[in-house]
């Protein structure tokens, strides 16, 4: 981990008519870190997340990312940076009209520095494998499993070499092994390809897998911030229960 | 009489709904036109949604086109054979259908297969976030699915329309041919004698604005479905009554200007 600041937000806030989703929420996000954002449903962390990439507006607060304010950026200006940062949905949101090799192609192609397409081809090949999927590039997302899914859509967006991913509870839905496979997945791809991450996730294994720093949401603003042995540890016994399930486990 | 504060307070969000609508509505559309000629031009897509779009569309349309042609004839043959104006029929058809019915028709049934089609794929895109995928990884979703669909639906409609004119020309003579002894060559040199240039282009134009507006629309509520399933099923709706409903208003505006211009 580095000391650069990647991403910062600052007293951002949310609202969606009267319900207020972000009171106030400050946080950091420092290169090659990888920090965990836990919850309970409802307290604005998928909001969060989007605010980052500008598919949600902040009604107010400083929103700074790879060093810009995109808050006071236009569309145009603003892919510039989502182009440098991968987003994994929960559902994958893998384009079902096109196969899987079309669905890896697709960014590249439109990118305005648009690779060759024997590059092309040999990106999509070797991200590919480094999920281990390159058997499914002739498939079309509905003959694909949820872990199977997840993978590819992980691998769409490493395809564009990102420096920063943020993962919108990537093992939502899945069973324990596949989550597992995920959770490792994603600590395989972090050291391959040095990316700094925002995890969204309900899954304490996933937390204790895969991040150095955890942040926990509630009633619109941050309640603790610590590492997994801190918070896990805490004598805050609300703390302490969003991680029950693997202190029962154990 | 002292209105209650409930009363204040709809009244005041079907405003900020509205006014919030106006504003996505132009943004989308502004955002089309800057897209329309931005790069990457996606002419593959283009041509492959106009053959897919038209494709769809030509058993519906033609089968429809002939009925039509076949109907309107049957139907008007006894008034001008009371007036024994019965020779006349050709050009009342042929006028008629290329001015006014084939467009008309065309663009209805197009709205209705394709415009509620396109309402419903894109809807169901924005539910399941594959929208907002592209929009994360920078690629301009509405250069890559409105842009490219409303282009083919511009272009297709008017091929349509040209389709449609010719199956009704031909249900016509079937028609036609059963009630009076007439050649297929004679009734075709009837119909066409009888066109000029205001009767063609300005149909054919009017064609292209159907498809514009078929394109926009449903574009436009699949790009902005409300979340669910429910959301698909009421863009394809909506897709389909707007969109009927500018067909006619268009219809309207496009007889005043071609009968200002030509007239």
């Amino acid at each position: 981990m580095k000391d650069n600041i990647v991403v910062e937000a600052e007293n951002i806030k949310k609202s969606f008519g009267d319900n207020v989703v972000i009171k106030d929420i400050s946080f950091n996000l420092k290169e090659l870190e990888h920090l965990a954002v836990m919850g309970r449903s409802g307290s604005g962390k998928s909001v969060l997340i989007k605010s980052l990439v500008g598919l949600i507006v902040p009604d107010s607060g400083k929103l700074n990312v790879l060093g810009e304010n995109i808050l006071d950026m236009d569309d145009d200006d603003i892919d510039v940076i989502r182009r440098q940062v991968g987003y994994l949905f929960q559902g994958g949101a893998l384009y079902d009209s096109m196969t899987v090799e079309r669905n890896m192609k697709f960014p590249l192609r439109r990118h305005p520095d648009k690779p060759s397409e024997s590059e092309i081809k040999d990106l999509v090949d070797e991200t590919l494998e480094n999920v281990g999927l390159l058997e499914t590039k002739k498939k079309y997302p509905s003959e694909l499993s949820g872990g199977m899914k997840k993978r590819i859509a992980l691998a769409r967006t490493l395809i564009m070499r990102p420096k920063i991913m943020l993962y919108d509870e990537p093992t939502t839905g899945l069973d324990m092994i596949t989550s597992a496979e995920i959770s490792e997945l994603i600590l395989k791809m972090r050291e391959e390809y040095d990316i700094s991450s925002i995890i969204i996730t309900h899954d304490v294994s996933c937390v204790e897998l895969t991040s150095d720093r955890v942040i926990i949401l509630g009633e619109g603003t941050s309640l603790a911030e610590g590492t997994f042995e801190e918070l896990s540890n805490s004598e805050d016994k609300d703390i302490r229960s969003y991680f029950t399930m693997i202190h029962k486990k154990k | 009489m002292k209105v209650p504060f409930s009363v204040k307070k709809i009244i005041y969000v079907h405003l900020v709904e509205f006014f919030d609508k106006v504003g996505q509505i132009v943004h989308f559309s502004g955002r089309f036109f800057k897209d329309l000629f931005t790069p990457p031009f996606e002419w593959q897509e283009i041509l492959n949604q106009t053959f897919t779009l038209g494709y769809k569309s030509f058993p519906l349309i033609g089968v429809t086109a002939f009925i039509v042609g076949t109907v309107f004839t049957m139907q008007s043959y006894p008034t001008m054979a009371s007036l024994g104006a019965t020779s006349w029929i050709p050009t009342m058809i042929s006028i008629s259908i290329v001015r006014e019915i084939g467009p008309l028709i065309t663009a209805l049934i197009f709205a209705g297969k394709v415009g509620s089609g396109i309402g419903a794929e894109l809807g169901s895109m924005k539910v399941t976030e594959q929208i907002d995928a592209m929009k994360v990884s920078g690629t301009k979703p509405i250069n890559y699915l409105v842009v490219t669909r409303v282009i083919a639906t511009s272009l297709a409609v008017p091929l349509l329309v040209i389709y449609t004119d010719l199956i009704s020309f031909m249900g016509s003579y079937f028609a036609l041919s059963r009630e009076k002894d007439i050649t297929l060559s004679l009734y075709l040199n009837q119909v066409l004698n009888s066109l000029d240039f205001q009767d063609v282009i300005p149909s054919i134009f009017k064609s292209f604005v159907f498809g514009f507006a078929i394109g926009m629309v449903s574009c436009y509520q699949g790009f902005y479905a409300d979340k669910g399933t429910k959301g698909v099923g009421k863009a394809a709706n909506t897709s389909v009554v707007i969109s009927s409903f500018l067909i006619f208003l268009i219809d309207l505006i496009m007889v005043q200007i071609v009968n200002f211009l030509f007239n």
